[in-house]
């Protein structure tokens, strides 16, 4: 188990400094796929970075198994990195990259010999164990600097948005192979990404950074489905954002307005101060209008998508604001709508959730 | 469409390209032809000898001053280099708020002193230094040779540190290397074409150094080129020309090896 405690990087001083994380806790488990995601220049690199010893914070602990070891040196941690550049000694073969942090560690060298041909087969590449790293291709080198970054088993693998520099089908493969990868080794995974899909398709837990700061950590879904702010809601999957006018509070119930249509919620769901109402495209539905229960729009289509198994509709409401949604190409209601006709949407309850503005 | 300006389409270009080029090699094709002249007139040809290359081979003094030569460029060479890998660690890899820009403009200094400067400052700075040690002997030529050879090697080991990913060096204290293995094991055999790079240049620069040599040596501190202008103000002798010759050949071969090796990039 790792633990942040109010880690903050500030880079230079006075005037010019720069904050490149403010303040951040959380706790990375045992045995877990964690993802740090955000946008460049979130912070999420510098986290990295201080997790591999490259940087050191300027205020807070780094705890691994109670010891506080933010001041350590990289050599000195059990953690290992998978560069985004692979970074592979190019002067060595496959093999002896591999065996490099083991050398530094002085284990025997019989020991050595049979941990590289276990991390080869881990990765499937025992028939290229001589070769020289120019000679390999992307995907190839990919899997040497896992095999080298495992094999002194260490007790939790950085990888700094390894797949980055591959191409779509790879990247699938990889996901797929990274997390049985860490199934198998039973290792913590801490993975930097600014693919939100990449970070839902392989993570155990995310973590939602946005300009230095922790928005959120979470389980996939719930990041998904209730989003704690604004920033994750929309930097996590699509959304419309439609504006939410509070008219009463009455005991457990709410009477809101959103977008122009009258509503009443449980007050619990409505979170302090301003906010703002997302819905998911695909949870949208065609519907007759002047139907109860949930939230009911109508207006004038002004797009319509065919995207194959979906249709994306564009529907600009009567306060000018536009709604997107995702209807089935199944649902007949489709047929006939063309654009600038009118279509009346349905929201159920349950699709709707208030975030702070 | 304007076309785009290209220079080799201007009319002379190849006659204005050869004339460059002859004016930089003439005057070696003169000097390498009559190294090989077996008579001892300057202008007259009288045939192909190496006469002139036995008498050099024989003579005792340019042996003792090429003896000399040799082992001042190698010390000079093998120490600058060692000092210039320091300097260039330090100027690249040392974090970014030191002022190491600066830092490596004052190491590249001696590139633009002029060198009969450099050379009346070394010897006034020796002289005191004789004077207040007691002290004499070839230090003083191998330190002023050390000297002006450190920008040379700085600047290929500079280079090629800059053209290494500083990634590998990361990756390597992140699998447990101690700084000093991450030295020997990642950045010293990757950096080792620039060193040899860097040594070779140095080696040459010391080689055919006059000036500096010049005011710095004393009696029986002859080098290579000192002894040949020495003979020089004597009368031209067909001698000099072999052990130009020579020394032209030596060069070339070592700055094209310099260069072959340090092609390969990191």
């Amino acid at each position: 188990m790792i633990q942040l405690h109010s880690v903050s990087k500030i880079y230079g001083a006075g005037a010019g400094a720069v904050t490149a994380l403010s303040d951040v806790s959380l706790t990375i488990a045992e045995n877990e796929f964690f993802t740090l995601l955000g946008p460049s220049g979130c912070g999420k690199t510098t986290l990295l970075r201080m997790l591999a010893g490259f940087e050191v914070p300027s205020r807070g602990a780094i705890v691994l198994d109670g010891r506080d070891i933010a001041d350590l040196p990289p050599n000195r941690r059990p953690i290992n990195t998978v560069f985004q550049n692979y970074a592979l000694f190019p002067h060595m073969t496959v093999a002896q990259n591999i065996a490099f942090g083991l050398q530094s560690l002085g284990r025997p060298r019989a020991a050595i010999k049979a941990r590289v041909a276990e991390m080869l087969a881990l990765v499937a590449m025992e028939h290229l164990a001589d070769r020289k790293i120019a000679a390999m291709s992307g995907g190839q080198q990919q899997r040497v600097a896992l095999a080298r970054a495992l094999a002194p088993a260490p007790r939790i693998l950085l990888l700094d948005e390894p797949l980055s520099a591959l191409d779509l089908k790879l990247r699938r493969q990889m996901q797929i192979e990274l997390k049985r990868l860490q199934a198998e080794t039973g290792i913590t995974f801490v993975f930097v990404t600014h693919d939100q899909e990449e970070a839902l398709t392989m993570s155990d837990r995310i973590a939602v950074m946005g300009a230095g700061l922790l928005h959120q950590v979470a389980s996939p879904r719930d990041l998904y489905d209730r989003p704690a702010n604004r920033f994750v809601a929309g930097f996590i999957g699509e959304g419309n954002f439609l504006p939410v006018h509070v008219r009463s509070r009455d005991g457990a119930l709410a009477r809101v307005t959103i977008a122009g249509a009258d509503l009443t919620l449980p007050a619990e769901t409505l979170p302090a101060g301003e906010m703002q109402a997302l819905v998911r495209p695909e949870r949208i539905v065609l519907a007759p209008a002047g139907g109860t229960g949930g939230l009911h729009l109508s207006g004038v289509v002004e797009n319509l998508v065919y995207i194959g198994t979906d249709t994306h509709l564009h529907l600009r409401l009567p306060d000018g604001a536009q709604i997107t949604a995702r209807i089935g190409n199944g649902d007949p209601h489709l047929q006939g709508l063309a654009p600038g006709a009118r279509a009346a949407l349905a929201v159920p309850s349950d699709a709707l959730r208030l975030v702070p503005a | 469409m304007a076309r785009r300006f290209d220079p080799q389409t201007l009319p002379g270009f190849g006659a204005i390209a050869a004339l460059a080029f002859a004016l930089l090699y003439l005057p070696l094709i003169v000097l390498v032809t009559y190294s090989f002249n077996a008579g001892d007139l300057i202008g007259r040809w009288e045939g192909l000898s190496w006469r002139w290359y036995a008498q050099a081979l024989s003579n005792a003094a340019i042996q003792d001053a090429a003896l000399r030569s040799l082992v001042l460029a190698l010390v000079a060479a093998a120490l600058s280099t060692a000092l210039a890998v320091l300097a260039a660690l330090a100027t690249t890899r040392a974090d970014q708020f030191r002022p190491r820009h600066a830092i490596a403009a004052v190491i590249n200094q001696p590139l633009v002193v002029p060198e009969i400067v450099m050379a009346v400052a070394l010897l006034l700075l020796f002289s005191m230094l004789r004077q207040a040690t007691g002290l004499s002997g070839m230090g003083y030529l191998l330190a002023a040779h050390v000297t002006f050879c450190i920008p040379f090697a700085y600047l290929p080991v500079r280079a090629r540190l800059e053209g290494m990913d500083a990634n590998l060096e990361r990756a390597a204290a992140d699998l447990y290397a101690s700084p000093l293995t991450v030295f020997r094991r990642i950045t010293l055999p990757l950096l080792a074409p620039g060193i040899l790079a860097g040594f070779m240049l140095a080696f040459v620069i010391s080689l055919d150094n006059v000036v500096i040599s010049q005011f710095i040596k004393t009696a029986g501190q002859e080098t290579l080129p000192t002894y040949m202008l020495g003979q020089l103000r004597r009368g031209i002798s067909a001698e000099i020309y072999a052990v130009s010759t020579m020394l032209v050949g030596l060069s070339l071969l070592i700055l094209t090896l310099s260069f072959l090796v340090n092609r390969t990039r990191p």
